[in-house]
């Protein structure tokens, strides 16, 4: 299952580690689920996503592998009809906003009622950092 | 697997809960399992994963078990 942090994404975080930008940023992050089975890019913003309202994210931080290394979004999202997902992403907004994550996933036949859960975990492992 | 992870590691979970039967699917890639360490055609991956994941399952009543839950391997190239 390929996944991605968008580049849109990649800003948004530093957008939140930045004490000059940080204030400004969202606090609730929404997972979405759509049809498209294109292999997630870095440029990514949207996802073609069906009728249902995107979900806001349970959000907690895990350990990997040091403590606290992970932080993990889950949501349940409720199919309201027959659907064919092979994607899903967490955005900033419940409308619009900015797609941070996008994965890809085999192709579900979904069934009215049935309920997907989802989990991104997003580690952070040896991070590169530049000196100059 | 197509990797545009860069410095950190991100992965998605997909687990199904069908309204009709209640029944609990959990979804990976045969690409998956075998970064995971499970080679899919080995006797007993899909078991051993099984096993594997319900060892480490947190004490959370709200997650389903993994000995409840249906593993569905999918073979296609991710």
């Amino acid at each position: 299952m390929p996944q991605a942090i968008t580049n849109v994404g990649k800003a948004e975080r530093v957008d939140c580690l930045d004490p000059a930008t940080r204030g400004a940023q969202v606090t609730s992050y929404y997972g979405a689920w759509g049809s498209s089975g294109t292999a997630p890019a870095l440029a990514n913003t949207t996802l073609t996503e069906h009728a249902e309202a995107r979900v806001l994210c349970v959000i907690t931080q895990q350990t990997t592998s040091t403590a606290g290394d992970t932080i993990r979004y889950v949501w349940t999202v409720t199919a309201s009809a027959n659907r064919s997902v092979q994607e899903a992403g967490v955005f900033t907004a419940t409308t619009a906003g900015t797609l941070i994550y996008r994965g890809t996933h085999a192709l579900l036949n979904i069934e009215t009622g049935d309920q997907v859960v989802y989990t991104f975990n997003d580690r952070h492992a040896d991070s590169e950092l530049d000196g100059v | 697997m197509t990797d545009v992870r860069s410095d950190r590691e991100l992965a998605l979970g997909v687990q199904v809960i069908r309204a009709r039967t209640g029944k609990v699917e959990a979804h990976v890639s045969a690409a998956d399992l075998e970064r995971f360490g499970y080679a899919k055609d080995s006797a007993g991956a899909v078991e051993r994963y099984r096993a594997e994941m319900e060892a480490a399952r947190p004490p959370d009543e709200s997650t389903p078990s993994w000995l409840d839950t249906y593993i569905i391997v999918h073979e296609e190239e991710d």
